[in-house]
């Protein structure tokens, strides 16, 4: 990408692709001259097909699409990206400030009250958003200052004044399609586009919050000052349940612990496994449970941290809602605890080492005694018995 | 009659064996002369010069050091510009003798003819190392040398010793450098 915009290539855009000088070798030369119908490339007219374009005398071939530029330049040149954004934000008066993801919500009133006991009683029905906030209030300290940045929080104002700024902002350049020209126009255009996008996002941001605010308007002091809180702090863990966010694009990974447990092998020997996080990502596109820490279990293919765990039968879901996640996080739970069967000796590995020729990791150290105090006390519980 | 068969048995399974055997990776010479192109920024005047066919200068062996160089970096494959691509099909149309794929610099494409028309059977050790200048300038030494000791004790009157004395030195020198580039 710095290659092509600090050259001093002639560059060609033509329905929006980008079409560069056309590099030659002697097969070349044979291919172009057979499309164009002719003995050499500078002689003739007729075009190729949408491939090969020939201007001012000139061959171009088509590359990329000047939209995928765009989208792309983040990651092609992600300082560049950052340091545009930045100054494009600073430009417009857009400082950081606090606000709720669209995604905290979901997670709080509606994964927790599934996997963390809220009421002190059960119920089939669900807990509401005051009993999870309830909850949480019990649960945790939040700092003064939270209750201070509510009255900030839903005063919509200064929000509205900034959208009403970004409106129609960025400058609009149009690479001309006439003929060649230097890759700096093509630089100069790209930043702009780039500084758009920056203002498109930002304006989406602004929105989501906007509606955030309103969401949270009659939410009492108390209770939208642990939101703030949480927003803030970006993670959580409570009783096994919790969530952490990282990452530039705010991404979330919302986690259940498995707690020790015990699997049975062929020979009804019991290897009791360690707790670990069971847990799906956001980042990652698609909501597949993976498993956080370092850990090795027969669905793992190795040892290491942030493995997926092997599931046949599961279609990772790709859009984040409070169901999705739940199933997914159950089906990595479950796959745990139920998938292992001894007779079949499933999985990537086997927890006894019979019929393998190579072992690539070993469970032995997991063994434990049949009438080992955890197991006999049941507070360990063996989760494949009954496979 | 057994034994003819497993010689032919073990003739062919040789000759497959050989057929499979990697052969190392050569650049084409299109590559080797656009590297050449490339580097040295070569435009349509090159081939004016070529078209033009220059005659060599007779190099001053005095003032010529025999050096090697360092050897040129050729692409495994070669894609260029258009008008880099030009010039070296123009360079490929109007060089047409094997010692242009040791050319290293413009300057050896330009001499190449010369060199090849002087003396068709160098090594290709020695056309990569020394300059196409160097060697030809080898061969007029040679040139020199047998045209001088052709016409050696022809010259009469009271200079002869003077001027046996300035040849004997002059083809001394000579071979001096003839030496220093065939014999290293």
């Amino acid at each position: 990408m710095d290659l092509l915009l600090d050259s001093d290539l002639d560059l060609v855009v033509k329905g929006g692709f980008l079409y560069l000088p056309l590099l030659f070798d002697p097969e070349v030369e044979r291919e172009v001259s057979s499309a164009y119908g002719r003995e050499t490339p500078e002689g003739g007219s007729a075009s190729p097909g949408p491939t090969v374009i020939e201007v001012s005398g000139r061959s171009y071939l088509k590359t990329l699409r000047l939209t995928s530029l765009i989208d792309l330049y983040g990651n092609l040149r992600h300082g560049s990206a950052e340091q545009l954004r930045k100054s494009c934000l600073e430009r417009y008066g857009v400082a950081p400030h606090l606000e709720v993801d669209g995604r905290l919500p979901v997670i709080l009133f509606e994964v927790l009250p599934h996997f963390v006991r809220t009421r002190k009683r059960p119920s089939r029905r669900a807990a509401t958003q005051g009993e999870v906030l309830g909850f949480l209030r019990s649960r945790l300290t939040v700092p003064g200052a939270y209750l201070e940045a509510v009255a900030r929080f839903v005063d919509t104002d200064p929000l509205r004044l900034l959208l009403r700024d970004l409106e129609g902002g960025g400058a609009r350049t149009v690479l001309s399609e006439n003929g060649p020209l230097p890759a700096r126009d093509l630089r100069a255009w790209l930043f702009e586009a780039v500084e758009r996008e920056v203002l498109r996002h930002e304006k989406a941001r602004l929105q989501e919050g906007l509606v955030q605010r309103e969401r949270f308007r009659k939410t009492p002091r108390e209770d939208l000052a642990i939101i703030l809180y949480l927003a803030d702090r970006g993670s959580l863990e409570i009783d096994g349940f919790g969530f952490l966010r990282h990452g530039e694009a705010d991404d979330y990974v919302i986690y259940r612990r498995t707690g020790a447990y015990a699997l049975r092998d062929y020979y009804g020997r019991l290897y009791l496994f360690p707790d670990c996080r069971v847990a799906v990502s956001t980042t990652r596109g698609r909501l597949h449970p993976l498993v956080l820490d370092r850990y090795k279990h027969p669905f793992l293919f190795g040892y290491e941290a942030g493995q997926e765990i092997c599931l046949r039968h599961f279609t990772a879901p790709k859009e984040f809602s409070a169901a999705n996640v739940i199933a997914a996080l159950e089906e990595g739970l479950a796959t745990l605890y139920y998938g292992y069967n001894p007779r079949l000796r499933n999985g990537y590995h086997s927890l006894d080492p019979a019929m393998q020729i190579r072992r690539s990791l070993e469970f032995t150290e997991y063994r434990i005694p049949s009438d080992h105090s955890d197991v006999v006390s049941g507070k360990v519980e063996v989760t494949n018995a009954r496979t | 009659m057994r034994g003819r068969k497993v010689d032919f048995l073990t003739e062919i399974r040789r000759d497959r064996l050989r057929k499979r055997k990697r052969q190392p990776f050569q650049p084409t010479l299109f590559a080797r002369i656009s590297a050449i192109v490339r580097e040295h920024r070569l435009t349509e005047a090159f081939l004016a010069r070529l078209d033009a066919d220059e005659a060599p200068l007779r190099a001053d062996i005095d003032r010529m050091i025999p050096s090697e160089r360092e050897p040129l970096v050729v692409p495994l494959y070669s894609l260029v510009r258009e008008e880099e691509y030009r010039v070296t099909r123009g360079v490929l149309e109007r060089v047409s003798n094997p010692y242009l794929a040791c050319a290293q610099s413009p300057e050896d494409i330009l001499l190449s003819g010369a060199l090849f028309a002087r003396n068709s059977n160098l090594p290709p050790e020695r056309l990569s190392r020394w300059d196409f200048d160097t060697l030809l300038a080898c061969e007029l030494a040679k040139e020199e040398v047998q045209e001088i000791r052709a016409h050696r004790g022809t010259g009469t009157g009271p200079k002869r010793p003077i001027l046996s004395d300035a040849i004997r030195e002059r083809i001394e020198r000579l071979e001096a450098f003839i030496a220093g580039v065939e014999g290293a």
